[in-house]
């Protein structure tokens, strides 16, 4: 199953009556033709640069119909035949901080321009980028018990730390209620949930458990929708974060710099949110993933980071300015061809522009790190990169 | 399901079937941080440079979306290529010379024996492969170049050469991905096609400017 889902992860599906049966099923509207296009290698998505189209991302749009009911969704920005949703260019808007030691350091954030947009869709009020998550580990984070996410909660920030991390309870496939902890705003509660979306909305490939609305009919086989979910399952570990969830000792201690900016990383509150380790339960239907170690730097919740990061509209229960904890297992990994980015929209070039954009719940710990000495900042990065 | 929509927030992300900004000139942004330096506050928002973004009148619409300078294999990819038909197997196999457009027709993928196996799997239905052998001149970083979106794979000595790295962009009517690597000079290779569904592809290898 783990092959044949990641032959349909990397498979360019096909519109029109000559399309290969399983490869059938793409559009109308889309926004890519497969899996692997966005999550290219299964890692994340890249941003556009300024003036161009999103390619590995999406727009997420705040509309309201002529009744007035606002709705928050995904445009199709590609089409077989006739218009898309809308088309939408990226500018990047930089501006210029500086740190307590006066060193200077420059942010960007994107603005979107949508032009040709389907009046079919009602009124349009605006739109954020979402570009593609990194596929990493994902068994194992729909293999920690929604109990455990929960005890981790502190909506009403009880314990006054200033961190009130809350679960997002999303309505399953299955009819039930679970946390959610995959997509940006931890919309989804299992990969099936998440899958499914993708296909229906990102390619318009419609299953037996989601159709995108222009079509009536599933036009992709169960086996391959759950060979993709056990692909997805199965996506590896980065080599540091895999020795950390076998509980492998280290050959080598880590470094001066590492060690301290893991203390750091502790001392300035980063861990209130991005948990080190957590830990799955039991999986009937896959037991190589029951009872693990996921040293993943997250704890799944929604936290608020300010009015600085907030989409235009929230989605689902989740609001504007609340986003999941983004893991950091593989925050160092990087490829030659690809310039690193971060945050939803990827308008953080570097882990450090990443920091600097942390408000909200997090405002205390970019404080620190805004008045930290340059070779403490620098042990923090270094130690991020380990990971 | 309704969500409040933020005006304000909605104002400051989006611009709607708006014209496009004035954008500023890069140089703005080193005197503000020059000016930071030097203890002098600044917080003002300057628009990125988009000198990069500007599309020579030339570029097919579409096609400048590529961060590469890809304008040999934009005028290449404007003929309609020399017709070739890929082997199915890797003894065989067509030579292509860099510089040159060429239209492969390709086999039915079941029928096609690979020299490694391709570096990345898909679907089989429908799916068209096919091999040809290159030799380039000077050792170093060259392109191959395809209108499709099969997979590419550069093989030597029945092993995948590794990319560097690759572009992709659907929108450019001449091509549809660019794949660059690192070969040496005078050595018999195999570009091997696979996973893509059109029984026709053009390809061409060039050397990267």
């Amino acid at each position: 199953m783990f092959r044949l889902g990641r032959a349909v992860f990397n498979t360019p599906f096909e519109a029109g009556p000559e399309a290969p049966r399983r490869r059938a099923g793409l559009g109308p509207r889309f926004n890519a033709p497969s899996c692997d296009a966005c999550h290219n290698g299964a890692g994340r998505g890249d941003p556009p640069r300024d003036g161009s189209a999103p390619t590995q991302g999406v727009v997420h749009a705040a509309l309201s119909s002529p009744g007035g009911v606002a709705t928050n969704r995904p445009l199709r920005v590609e089409s077989v035949v006739g218009g898309s949703d809308a088309r939408a260019i990226v500018r990047w808007i930089e501006t210029i901080g500086g740190y307590a030691d006066r060193r200077p350091y420059s942010l960007r954030r994107p603005e979107l321009e949508l032009r040709d947009a389907d009046p079919a869709l009602g009124r349009l009020h605006a739109a954020g980028l979402r570009m593609a998550n990194p596929l990493v580990g994902l068994g194992l984070l729909e293999a920690v018990p929604d109990a455990t996410l929960a005890a981790l909660a502190d909506p009403h920030d009880r314990d006054g730390d200033g961190i009130s991390g809350r679960v997002h309870r999303v309505r399953t496939i299955a009819g039930r209620y679970g946390v959610g902890r995959f997509g940006w705003k931890a919309a989804h509660a299992t990969l099936l949930d998440q899958t499914t979306v993708a296909l229906a909305i990102e390619m318009g490939v419609a299953s037996r458990w989601r159709r995108p609305p222009e079509d009536a009919a599933p036009e992709i086989d169960d086996e391959l929708v759950h060979a993709l979910v056990a692909f997805q399952r199965s996506t590896r570990l980065p080599d540091a974060a895999g020795r950390r969830a076998a509980g492998e000792t280290p050959a080598r201690p880590a470094s001066a710099a590492v060690a301290r900016g893991e203390r750091l990383f502790h001392e300035y509150r980063c861990a209130g949110c991005h948990v080190p380790q957590l830990a799955t339960g039991a999986v009937e239907d896959a037991p190589w993933l029951a009872n693990r170690v996921v040293p993943a730097y997250t704890d799944l919740l929604l936290h608020d980071l300010g009015p600085g990061l907030a989409a235009p509209v929230g989605e689902g229960d989740a609001t504007a300015t609340e986003w999941r904890t983004a893991p950091l297992w593989g925050l160092g990994l990087a490829r030659s061809d690809r310039p690193r980015t971060f945050l939803h929209d990827g308008r953080a070039r570097s882990v450090e522009e990443a920091i600097l954009w942390h408000g909200g719940e997090a405002a205390l710990s970019r404080h620190r790190f805004l008045h930290a000495a340059a070779d403490d900042r620098a042990a923090l990065l270094v130690f991020l990169d380990s990971l | 399901m309704s969500d409040r929509i933020d005006p304000a927030s909605a104002a400051a992300a989006t611009r709607l079937h708006g014209r496009p900004r004035e954008q500023g000139l890069s140089p703005a942004l080193l005197l503000a941080a020059t000016l930071f330096a030097a203890g002098l506050p600044v917080a003002l928002a300057v628009p990125h440079d988009r000198a990069l973004a500007a599309e020579p009148t030339s570029v097919p619409a579409g096609c400048g979306e590529f961060t590469w300078n890809l304008e040999r294999e934009i005028e290449l990819f404007a003929a309609p290529g020399q017709p070739l038909a890929a082997a199915v197997e890797p003894r065989g196999a067509p030579r292509v010379e860099p510089n040159r457009l060429y239209a492969l027709s390709l086999a039915p993928q079941e029928r096609v024996t690979f020299a490694a196996p391709p570096g990345k799997e898909r679907l089989r239905d429908g799916a068209r492969a096919g091999l040809v052998a290159v030799v380039v001149p000077t050792a170093g970083l060259w392109r191959v170049t395809i209108d499709d979106g099969a997979w590419i794979d550069v093989v030597r000595a029945d092993v995948v050469v590794e990319s560097n790295r690759f572009q992709g962009r659907s929108a450019c009517p001449r091509f549809r991905k660019s794949v660059e690597y690192t070969l040496p000079a005078g050595e018999t290779m195999l570009i091997q096609l696979s996973g893509g569904t059109d029984a026709e592809v053009r390809l061409a290898v060039t050397p990267v400017p």
